[in-house]
Order: structure tokens, then sequence, then C-alpha cells
């Protein structure tokens, strides 16, 4: 993302090795700062990790199954770049594109896509089953819009807690099948059914086997190597993905799992407490209506 | 899906949970190539061939790995899902083959020059990315790329207490097998190169599997390792 200069990459490099410190002054295994802000609406959220900033909000509305699938309701991810994020998104999002095309799909939003699907989607964190309504008719469809407002590093974990968070603090309406075939929604609200949080870890692989965690932007263009570890509380690992030239051995990978299961443990214990600390907001007012859903849907696209 | 995954010790299609299927080698098989490479496990089979290095078309930069990830169409049957092109996960697969292979490559022994890797997935009976990471070594191989080592590859799962290596279709999408987990080592040092694994819902993964299951890839990597060496002291003694 960041290109650095000669003199830069050195100095990241020595003080890691050297001295086992980094530009922020963490050590190899410290992860930033994590802090949550609700808005008073129900499911949109603002995670900071550090200096990065990720907003996240979802928007649920009814919708028909797919024919082939007619119990499966809908969950999608979508990632959005501003370019106040980073000056390099800017290039990346292109001064000529339609508003139609204004979502930008580039390598790394369809990572994070890619790597939200898998944790949540795949592994089954949110059942696509318990989404549907009446089969063949009526489902939830659940969409997840992540904005990324600034990318200071480690874009993947602050999009997980973002995504995790709106999910689990969005309430959508019980629902009542009229003898007519007709959908009512009931005054009551119910949250998703989660079954666990799942938490990705980063980690940055440095030439001689050096492994720093929750890497800083500056530090993600010096990385040789990325390991991304899906956890949950109970220490079941959902996806583990090593991607990038750096080579490693396996009792290294097992170092990784074990820090990986403490701080997921820790990022899961912030997690509860902001959730509980925002749990009187209101939830939003649902119409039948699937149409205004849409609409809203779409002004998010094309603004 | 409710079939038996180990009868008394031995897996569906006869073979002991630690052991590879047959493996077939065939260099040189698309003569258009700088080098072509199939590589057949069992009923996997994966076509990789390679054009280059050649000239950069930006000459200012160094030069690229591309890698074309593609499934022909009748490489499943049935009710089994059709690949396409340019879906997500052939998409991830690319972008993991071009950083893996980086690693291994002697770009700067081509300065400005890329390398194309075309795969071509002409069966799909389990572990075919395995089969392709495999494919392509053999046909950089061929193509005379200077390599640091042999990137080999071989997939695992997990069933009642006891690793699998080198798991089949029907494995893989059994929801009692924790499946599949794939790794990339390097062939010598043994050093792990490429690594995924993503739950499917079924039973889930613990760090202590981990340890067994990764151990156990790896022993499959070294078998892998011993026959590819072979099959290419063969080609290249005749």
């Amino acid at each position: 993302m960041e290109d650095l200069s000669t003199n830069e990459r050195n100095f990241i490099l020595l003080a890691i090795k050297e001295s086992k410190q980094r530009l922020d002054g963490r050590g190899l295994y410290d992860y930033r700062r994590l802090s949550v802000q609700f808005h008073n609406k129900r499911g949109s959220c603002e995670v900071a990790l550090g200096d990065t900033l990720v907003y996240a909000c979802v928007n649920a509305f009814i919708d028909k199954p797919y024919a082939d699938r007619p119990h499966e309701g809908f969950f999608t991810f979508t990632v959005n770049f501003l370019p106040m994020a980073h000056p390099n998104f800017e290039q990346i999002l292109g001064s000529t594109l339609s508003n139609k095309n204004r979502r930008i799909r580039n390598e790394i939003s369809q990572e994070i896509e890619r790597l939200l699907e898998k944790t949540l989607k795949r592994a089954n964190a949110l059942n696509v089953e318990s989404l549907c309504i009446y089969s063949g008719k009526y489902a939830w469809n659940i969409q997840v819009h992540l904005h990324i407002l600034s990318h200071n590093g480690n874009l993947l974990d602050a999009c997980t807690i973002a995504a995790l968070l709106s999910l689990s603090h969005t309430r959508i309406p019980e629902t009542k099948i009229l003898p007519s075939g007709d959908l009512q929604f009931l005054p009551k609200y119910k949250p998703l059914s989660l079954h666990f949080l799942p938490i990705c870890i980063t980690f940055g692989f440095l030439s001689d086997g050096i492994i720093i965690l929750d890497p800083l932007i500056k530090e993600e263009s010096v990385l040789e190597g990325r390991l991304m570890i899906s956890m949950n509380i109970y220490g079941d690992i959902l996806t583990l993905q090593k991607t990038g030239a750096a080579c490693v051995g396996a009792s290294l990978l097992m170092e990784c799992i074990e820090v990986a299961r403490l701080k997921v443990k820790d990022i899961t214990k912030s997690i509860r407490t902001a959730l509980e600390a925002a749990k009187d907001i209101e939830p939003e007012q649902f119409e039948i209506n699937a149409e205004r859903a849409d609409r809203l849907v779409e002004d998010l696209i094309s603004n | 899906m409710t079939e038996e995954i180990l009868f008394y010790g031995f897996r569906q299609d006869g073979r002991r949970p630690g052991e590879l299927r047959q493996i077939k080698i065939k260099l040189g098989v698309v003569d258009n190539s700088s080098g072509s490479a199939l590589f057949q496990i069992g009923h996997t089979s994966v076509l990789a061939f390679i054009h280059g290095p050649k000239q950069t078309k930006h000459e200012k930069e160094s030069g690229h790995i591309h890698c074309y990830f593609n499934t022909a169409y009748f490489s499943s049957s049935g009710e089994r899902r059709k690949f396409s092109k340019g879906d997500k996960k052939s998409n991830e697969f690319e972008a993991n083959v071009r950083t893996m292979f980086e690693s291994v490559v002697l770009m700067e022994n081509n300065p400005h020059s890329d390398i194309d890797i075309h795969v071509l997935v002409l069966a799909d009976d389990g572990s075919v990315e395995c089969a392709a990471i495999n494919a392509i070594t053999l046909s950089l191989i061929h193509a005379g790329v200077p390599l640091k080592d042999f990137l080999v590859s071989c997939s695992s799962g997990f069933y009642s207490g006891m690793p699998l290596i080198d798991l089949t279709y029907s494995e893989s999408t059994s929801f009692q097998v924790i499946s599949e987990y794939r790794v990339a080592v390097l062939g010598k040092s043994l050093q792990i190169a490429y690594l995924n694994y993503d739950d499917i819902g079924g039973h889930k993964l613990t760090p202590e599997v981990v340890r067994e299951i990764t151990a156990m890839a790896i022993e499959g990597c070294k078998q892998v390792h011993f026959i590819m060496k072979q099959e290419l002291q063969n080609a290249c003694s005749n």
C-alpha cells in the first residue's frame, strides 16, 4: 500500500531486529488499543484499532430466496473504500468511474470480503438457514456494509471485529405469517442468532523468522508474509491462511496459534463489554415495504 | 453424507490413513509452451504450463509471476459444484500462487522478465489446489526456470482421532471430516510456504489437531517430493 524509502525500510527492520521495538513503541506481540463507538441506530458501529477506523452497518430486509436454495437467507458483505482513508485509495478508486461502479472491487476489498465470508458464513457463525422465514417465499437479507474511514494497517482484523459488533448489535423484528400468506412484523425484536464470535488475528512475518502481531501500514510494506488465524473463544480454529513469500517452521505456527488464543480472549471480552454498554439503543422501526429497504441500499451504494 | 469414512482402518478407496493415491507425472505435454507438466493423483489430474521467462510489458518494473487458474467444464460432473473462471476461490488461489512462487523462483536471475503460469484442472477428485501446486513446480522445472527448492503440497484432514492425507472429493466434502487442510512446503527444509484451511461447518479444528494434521501433511509432502524427484531424474536420463 505505502511506498517506503530504503532508509525507512531499514529503520523499521533494524528496530524490530535489534531492540524488539516497533514504530509506535509496541512490543512484537502487542495488539493496538481497540475502541468501539456505537451510534444511535441499531447495528451500526465504528471500530478503531489504533488509528485504523472502520465503520460498519447492517442492512436487514425481506427478500425472496433463490429457487435452488429455498430455505436459505442472504448474508453478504461489502467493503467500501473511501478516498479519505488513505491517499493511495484515490488511485484505486479512479476518477473516471461511473456512479454504478463506484463500489470498487480491488484486491484488498476482495480479500476482506472473502475472509469475512469464510469466517462468518462458511464456518456457520451465523447460520443462513436461520434467516429463512417462509421456505421459498420470505427470507431475511442481511447485508453488512463496511466503510474504511482510515487505513493504518491491519484492515482484516478491524473489519472482522466491526462486522461482528454490528451483527451482534442488530435487532430484527419477530415475524408472523398471516393466513393469506402475507408477512407481518410484530413489535417485538430479536437478535440474530450468532453461534459464536469468530475473531481474526493477523501475524506478519519478517525475515529470520521474526513475527509481529497486528502490523501497521508501514510495517505491512516490509512484511514477507502473513498468517491469518480466525478463532473463537472456545479455541476452535475457523480459518487458517498463510500467504506471502516467507517460510515458517511448524513450531512457529503453533506459537502463533497460542498467541492468537490469548488475544482472542482479550478481544472477545472487550467486544462483550462494548455490547453490554450499548444495549439500551432502541431498535429501528421496520416497515413491511421491502422496496424501501432496496432503495436504501441503492442510495448507500450510489453515495 | 452418511458414507463411512474409515472402515476397519481402511478408507473408501482402500487406502490406509497415511497413504497417498497413485501419482502419475508427465512432462512436456504442451508443445507450444516453455515448460509443461501433467500431475495426476488418483482421479485428480491437473495440467500446468509456463510461458516465459519473457520480456515484461513495463520495462522499468521488475519481473512478475502471473497465474491463470482454469477449470475444464468437464472436470466435475453430476451434483458437484461447477467452478467457473474468475470466481472468488480461484481468484484467491491465483493470488496465493503468485506470492508463494515468488519465494522459490529466483527472479533476480531473470531480471525484467515475466513468468506466466497457466493451470488447467482436467479432473477434480479432491485436493485440486495441492495437485496444482505440484504441477506448477514440475512445469517450472521443465521450463528450466531457476528455483531455490521444490514446492510440494499435500492436503490432510482429520477424522475421529485419526489424521488422513490426500483427501478425495467425497472425503473432503463430508461433514464428519475436518478438511481440507492444504499445506505446501519447501522440499528440502520442510518449511511451510503456504497454508490454507477453512471451516465448512462440521467439526471444529483445535490447536492440538493442528499440530497432528500439520505433521501428517508435511509427511505427505515428503512422499510427494520423493516421487517427483524420481520422476524428474527418470525424465532427464532418457
